[in-house]
């Protein structure tokens, strides 16, 4: 047993969630597959963790007219197997397969990877690269705030310690839109060293996510930019967008380098959704 | 803390257990039901060798705390045998396919498999698919070869009854 001790509560209305989150030291727990390695190692601390594997509103993937909300108990191997349809559906399978082991993606979630924050994740590129957005609640009251706003630093986001992260918010992708993404990893155990998404519109134009290039996921947007100007959009990711740190294995040049590299493979590699 | 009663239900047994939140599932199942073929190795989500089947999909049970799978359908590498101790297909197959030297990874592989050709069968015919899910779990003695072989003697089997 290595966690240090904490209460545990498993509310079943969000009104009781959020009222729990209002406690100092309370922290939510979905899948936990970081949040308990993290309390493991105690290079974090909760006085309460708060369950949502009860709460119905958290559950499940909603379509509206532009959009699909993503609900904050949605787990990895739900997105693996196909529980968005079209384009985007597409994309996430594809991204899913890349995000830890089966074991792994059984349990934890896409609205927990982005509270996570870690800098080497592909949700946080992918729903940055998307401009997606996340849906918070507290006693408060409601807000949503882009994902650009949201991640701000490794394991540092936007939400304050009280906020229930209920839901991400992905644009839909029109029929045609070819998706993918690419990574380069030291081994395949371990977490990507850069990772790209990409989701080419049928009109031409890109939406690029990057993972590992900067202290967050971000959008590639100088990437995007010099694509619509029929430039090299892996130059611009390279030296425009790439704001990376000094990495134990890659110096912040070759980082650079491997962005740029990324996008152009990633755009080279697309592929369109089966109807 | 407060120490919570929990009714873990076991490989078809109901238990009731009082247990500090912070308890991880795989501790639980160890010390408290003295089911001991679920190992701990490096407890913190890397290794598999504690992977359980949480209903049907496997977990890292270290990655999970018991109070958090009350009432779920939890079943451990005891419960792979049959009601009779034939041993499960997979069991008799890692033995002949020699995957396994030390065993001390053995019942992750075996609950991780068990519950992969549960969902899908297929798994076994496709060596990236495979790689893939073996690439879960840590085996440092014997190596990955007898493991694979064994579960494409089991897979392959299962996919030609189905």
């Amino acid at each position: 047993m290595k966690p240090a001790p904490f209460e545990y509560v498993v509310p079943t209305t969000l009104a009781e969630a959020l009222d729990a989150l209002a406690t100092p030291g309370a922290r939510v727990i979905a899948g936990g597959q970081s949040l308990l390695q993290d309390l493991g190692w105690r290079r974090t601390e909760a006085s309460l963790l708060v369950d949502v594997a009860d709460l119905d509103e958290l559950a499940g993937v909603h379509d509206d007219v532009g959009s699909v909300r993503i609900g904050a108990r949605v787990r990895h191997v739900d997105l693996e197997r196909g529980a968005v349809a079209g384009p985007l559906g597409a994309l996430l399978v594809a991204t899913a397969g890349w995000i830890a082991h089966p074991p792994v993606r059984s349990r934890g979630t896409l609205v927990g990877s982005l509270c996570f924050a870690h800098p080497a994740s592909e949700w946080c590129a992918l729903a940055a690269g998307l401009g997606g957005s996340v849906e918070l609640a507290s006693t408060r009251g409601r807000r949503t705030v882009a994902v650009g706003d949201f991640l701000y630093g490794p394991h540092e986001t936007a939400a304050a310690p009280d906020e229930l992260a209920t839901a991400v918010v992905l644009p839909r992708l029109p029929g045609g839109t070819r998706v993918g993404v690419v990574e380069s990893r030291r081994t395949h155990a371990g977490y990507a060293h850069v990772a790209a998404t990409a989701a080419v519109l049928p009109d031409g134009s890109a939406r690029l996510g990057l993972a590992g290039a900067a202290p967050t996921g971000i959008r590639a947007h100088a990437a995007e930019a010099a694509l619509a100007r029929g430039e090299d959009p892996g130059a611009a990711a390279a030296t425009v967008d790439a704001d990376p740190r000094e990495h134990p294995h890659a110096p912040i040049a070759y980082t650079r380098h491997v962005a740029g590299v990324l996008v152009r493979r990633v755009l080279a590699r697309t592929e369109e959704a089966a109807a | 803390m407060t120490a919570l009663d929990v009714d873990l239900h076991v490989n078809g047994t109901e238990h009731r257990v009082t247990v500090e939140p912070r308890r991880a599932l795989a501790v639980v199942l160890r010390e408290d039901l003295g089911l001991t073929g679920t190992h701990l190795g490096c407890e913190h989500g890397v290794c598999g060798t504690c992977t359980v089947l949480v209903d049907g999909e496997p977990v890292r049970s270290c990655l999970v705390l018991a109070v958090q799978v009350r009432g779920r359908a939890i079943r451990t590498v005891e419960g792979l045998e049959a009601a009779d101790g034939t041993p499960d297909p997979l069991q008799t197959a890692f033995s002949e396919h020699h995957a396994l030297q030390c065993g001390f990874c053995t019942p992750g592989f075996l609950v991780l498999l068990r519950g992969a050709l549960d969902e899908d069968p297929t798994v076994v015919e496709d060596d990236d698919r495979l790689d893939a899910l073996l690439a879960s779990n840590l085996c440092r003695c014997t190596g990955y070869e007898g493991i694979r072989a064994a579960a494409r003697a089991v897979g392959t089997q299962r996919a030609r009854e189905q």
